[in-house]
């Protein structure tokens, strides 16, 4: 028998699984219909020796490509009632979401560069906690690799980590004029685009 | 073109007299005429209502309700390589709607091996076999499906202490009439019929004892034409309606029941008289050979104008027996239909679970021929297969 059903979750930490891998990224499906960490969040993958990432995209569609999803809402009083009446949705439709690799877990060290592999197919993937938040949050080695990736929206991903990272220390009050300093030695000349991230990390 | 013209032309009088005759229907004549032919009028028409040009309205639907859709598909026997096997995959969706919404989607690939899952014996005479292929198949491929509906019936809990009613939709036909065309041996018809199919409609009908349950099977396009058989019953100038002897010699067109009859489907008539969203009265199946083997399990039908199409939703009768599990059932198929914009969602998410892909069929060709070779055993095929195959320019 083979059940397209996920089993209800009993490791609420997890959020899904790698489903593709690289030196440079990996993408996760996740259990749950739109269970994606936000844009900017940092995730791990594997039980053992963790690859970490910053989650820089994620996407919803249809699990068969094949099959395009029809709007169905016209005539319902709210966007919920379209999946109350289509159950069927949350078993067809997948969230993925990608992350780039900002470091990895030796030895229980975390550093802050590219691991020597990626993460294997079918690593768990977890949301990370406050101080794993905090080791990126201080060494912001990754920023240049993500601003470097050239994704059209890596200033938000670094702009977005850096107000999570804010809001989940709040202890660590430097920590948004130590990111500007850093990245306006990234960012040299290129005040517009420092201006444009900086913009995007409020100050409270 | 002006072939195609006459042709519309005479269909639509044909049409017009059917929908005239059903709407002056009186089941007394009817009855009269069903007794006074028996036997020699060469149509199998169904048992009427008591007024089968009526129109039903919509029933309401239940707030909490759960349907569970059960489709197939199946790889046949391919004489072009060294084994005889054959595989059924049976998809499920178990759709909940209300209060706790949910949805549970699988598949059941099922093998079957040479010597014995492949062949049906005569219990009196092993010598005597079938092979299971082609249209016996197909059959067990049904009966599959029916097992698989039961089984997901029957271990299908309610959740809340309000017993929610369970509504079983397999995608067509309950009649397994090409089990009963002549040639097919008695012990195939009870293996798979009697032993299969109606075992576990029987299972359904034991489960319904205990839970609101109710079963019926959707027909899309249905071809069928009982209604016009008893439209030509009733047509019948004679008082004896033995086709033979009046009309043996008349060609086909000619015959004085052809003129409300001659190319017409039920689907046809039912268009006229069954409004968007409404139903027909019920009708019963009559073929003589089935009730021998259905029994309490023989087949009701009506037509249900689902505002897409014309379609036939066909109920055991024991399920069909309380009028407001037809009105269920008829509520329950029309929201389907429109969720799944023409044909019922159930029945689609059942179909994509269990649809082999041209994909999937190759992987299995190759999975079969992996084994084999690994236990030695060397995959020849035939060079037409393996031109086919290639297809070199």
């Amino acid at each position: 028998m083979v059940d397209m059903n996920t089993p209800s979750n009993e490791y609420p930490l997890r959020i899904g699984e790698v489903i593709e891998s690289d030196t440079n990224e990996f993408t996760t499906q996740c259990y749950e219909l739109y269970g994606a960490p936000a844009l900017g969040s940092l995730v791990k993958a594997g039980e053992v020796n963790s690859v970490y990432g910053v989650v820089s995209y994620s996407h919803t569609s249809g699990l068969d490509p094949t099959r395009r999803p029809v709007a169905r809402g016209e005539g319902l009083a709210s966007e919920e009632l379209v999946y109350d009446q289509n159950p069927q949705l949350n078993r067809l439709l997948t969230t993925n979401f990608r992350t780039t690799i900002v470091g990895y877990e030796v030895s229980s060290q975390i550093t802050t560069y590219l691991p020597p592999r990626p993460p294997r197919i079918h690593s768990f993937v977890t949301q990370c906690d406050n101080s794993e938040i905090s080791t990126f949050a201080k060494s912001l080695d990754f920023i240049s690799s993500i601003l470097a990736a050239n994704l059209p929206q890596s200033d938000d991903v670094v702009a977005a980590f850096i107000r999570h990272a804010c809001q989940a220390l709040p202890e660590e009050t430097e920590l948004r004029a130590e990111s500007a300093r850093r990245l306006a030695l990234l960012l040299g000349n290129d005040t517009r685009r420092l201006e444009g991230i900086l913009r995007r990390i409020p100050n409270d | 073109m002006s072939g195609l013209n006459n042709f519309s032309s005479a269909h639509n009088d044909r049409l017009a007299e059917a929908v005239s005759v059903l709407e002056e229907f009186r089941r007394e004549i009817f009855l009269e005429k069903t007794d006074s032919s028996s036997g020699v009028f060469q149509w199998t028409p169904p048992v009427f209502p008591e007024n089968p040009s009526k129109s039903i309205k919509e029933p309401s639907l239940p707030t909490d309700y759960t349907v569970i859709g059960v489709d197939g598909s199946n790889i046949d026997v391919n004489r072009h390589i060294p084994v005889d096997c054959f595989l059924i995959n049976t998809g499920t969706a178990r759709l909940r709607y209300g209060d706790v919404p949910e949805a549970h989607l699988s598949s059941d690939p099922q093998l079957f091996v040479p010597p014995d899952q492949t062949v049906l014996s005569d219990p009196d005479n092993p010598h005597k076999f079938l092979q299971i292929q082609g249209t016996i198949l197909g059959a067990v491929r049904s009966v599959k499906e029916m097992e698989t509906l039961a089984a997901a019936l029957k271990n299908s809990k309610p959740d809340t202490v309000e017993d929610i009613p369970f509504v079983g939709l397999i995608d067509g036909t309950l009649l397994l009439l090409d089990l009963l065309r002549p040639g097919i041996p008695d012990f195939v018809i009870d293996a798979v019929l009697v032993e299969g199919f109606i075992r576990a409609l029987d299972d359904i009908k034991l489960a319904a004892q205990e839970k609101k349950i109710v079963v019926a099977s959707y027909i899309s396009l249905p071809g069928s034409d009982e209604i016009i058989d008893g439209i030509r019953l009733l047509v019948c100038p004679y008082e004896k309606s033995d086709c033979l002897y009046h009309c043996g010699e008349i060609r086909k067109g000619a015959r004085p029941c052809d003129s409300a009859a001659e190319g017409l489907l039920d689907r046809d008539l039912m268009s006229v008289t069954v409004k968007d969203g409404e139903r027909s009265e019920l009708f019963s199946s009559n073929f003589h050979m089935a009730k021998n083997y259905y029994g309490d399990n023989e087949i009701t039908f009506f037509y249900l104008n689902t505002g897409y199409e014309m379609a036939r939703v066909e109920m055991p009768s024991w399920a069909s027996a309380k009028r407001k599990d037809v009105d269920l059932v008829h509520s329950v198929v029309m929201e389907q239909c429109r969720k799944g914009r023409g044909y019922p969602t159930a029945l689609m998410e059942a179909h994509e679970q269990a649809v082999i892909s041209t994909a999937d069929r190759r992987y299995f060709l190759n999975l079969v021929e992996e084994v084999l070779e690994n236990n030695g055993i060397e995959f020849t095929t035939s060079q037409k297969d393996r031109s086919k195959r290639l297809r070199w320019l």
